[in-house]
């Protein structure tokens, strides 16, 4: 019985393996993106946040210091507990839709990219964050608006995070 | 190990689902793609993991056209964060500097404890697995897309051990979601058009962190923030030198299912 179950199971696999179902070979075939050409500008943007000095605990100071160059994301920020924001970098990479690429920030970690499709406003993204030692930080796949900041930030000792700044627009236009 | 277990009776082990995954995303090579089509053809419940996975990214995709206008005339991107900038800066001049509204919520490691931050919190290993997915592979409901729903659980393993961890959870979801339906005798409601759509959303997170979710309901775009793993345990330390009664918030005394709710 287990002789057959084997070998019905090799004929299965054999007829995998030499086309006999119109399974697709790749997965590109048969993902959301299948079939499109194009690609995306990936802009990131790396930011460096602390949480409230002494001074400004003594002042009780409410207000976010941060660069003029990621003002746009005051709104966003607010939503962390960080009081401080420093822009380290910034980095523009254009990324071919289902190609991956890994783009290394300006403190020693890695954002590996994977636009899945772009259509309109709606884009389709893997990404996949790592640390200067190569640690998973964060691997999602998601869908988000083009034109909007998507911020990922990561929290780290002393009182100091890492956040990144992801911008995405289509490559084409 | 944990599996997901198909109608037919046949599991799925931790290594498959994320084959199929690896699969769909391309990340496999010539073996392993022949390994998942092989297991596609053999794995019922195979082949209704990888429809269910593509179904949701198409929906993702094809959702919010029609229901967000696109760009009339692209921008280049620097454009728009300077238009931004400017337009933060004249807001500033006028009305004066934003300020925070004083929330304690979001100060101090406590605040990731609470209950509404526990029920955005992902964490462990990895997260927020989609509940369609879950739900079409236990069949506890029809499969259905919870929009903004943000599956919740916590566990310390990969994909597959969020996705059997999910199990409890997706009871929950999909529970909430038919409530009306079942009260008008089980006539399916049209959730696509009562629903507001949300600007992120995820398929699926995985960290050796804690991941939390921000989203307003009237934005576009959501902050996905990590709490890492040494952090957690450095705030674990500090916590048993001042002598309070710690909180674990990974491990065994994690609650196995957490609400999903749609946070302000």
């Amino acid at each position: 019985m287990g002789t057959l179950k084997s070998i019905s199971s090799l004929l299965l696999f054999s007829g995998v393996v030499f086309g006999s179902t119109s399974l697709p070979l790749f997965a590109d075939e048969i993902g959301p993106g299948a079939g499109r050409g194009g690609s995306v500008v990936v802009q990131i943007r790396t930011v460096e946040a602390s949480e409230a000095s002494p001074d400004q605990i003594k002042n009780r100071s409410e207000h976010l210091n941060l660069d003029r160059s990621i003002e746009d994301l005051r709104s966003k920020l607010q939503k962390l507990h960080f009081k401080n924001f420093r822009l380290l970098g910034a980095q523009s990479q254009k990324v071919p839709l289902m190609q991956k690429t890994t783009v290394a920030l300006v403190n020693g970690q890695s954002l590996t990219v994977r636009p899945l499709y772009i259509s309109d406003s709606r884009i389709g993204m893997w990404l996949k964050w790592r640390d200067g030692a190569g640690a998973e930080i964060l691997d999602t796949r998601m869908h988000f608006d083009s034109g909007e900041s998507m911020i990922a930030g990561s929290e780290g000792d002393l009182g100091r995070g890492t956040i990144l700044a992801i911008d995405v627009t289509d490559g084409e236009k | 190990m944990n599996t997901i277990e198909s109608k037919s009776g046949r599991l799925l082990s931790e290594s498959e689902e994320k084959l199929l995954v690896r699969y769909l995303d391309g990340e496999t090579g010539i073996v392993g793609t022949l390994r998942a089509k092989y297991l596609i053809v053999s794995v019922p419940a195979a082949a209704a993991l990888l429809d269910t996975i593509r179904s949701i990214g198409e929906i993702a995709r094809s959702e919010r056209m029609g229901i967000l206008e696109s760009d009339p005339q692209p921008v280049d991107l620097w454009d728009r964060i300077s238009t931004r900038i400017h337009e933060e800066e004249r807001a500033a001049l006028y009305l004066g500097g934003r300020t925070e509204e004083k929330d304690t919520s979001t100060s101090g490691w406590h605040s990731w404890f609470r209950l509404e931050n526990l029920a955005w919190g992902v964490s462990g290993g990895a997260i927020a697995a989609i509940a369609t997915y879950i739900v079409v592979l236990t069949g506890v409901v029809e499969p259905r897309r919870v929009p903004g729903a943000t599956v919740a659980s916590v566990n310390t393993g990969g994909l597959q051990r969020v996705s059997a961890s999910s199990r409890v959870t997706a009871r929950h979801v999909p529970r909430s979601v038919d409530t009306i339906a079942e009260a008008q005798n089980r006539v399916p409601v049209p959730l696509s058009e009562s629903r507001i759509p949300t600007a992120v959303e995820v398929d699926w997170v995985k960290s050796n962190g804690r991941v939390r979710m921000m989203q307003e309901p009237n934005e576009r775009s959501a902050v996905i923030w990590v709490k890492r793993r040494d952090s957690l345990s450095e705030s674990f330390n500090q916590d048993r030198s001042t002598g309070r009664e710690p909180l674990v918030v990974y491990g065994d005394r994690i609650p196995q299912s957490i609400p999903v709710v749609n946070v302000r």
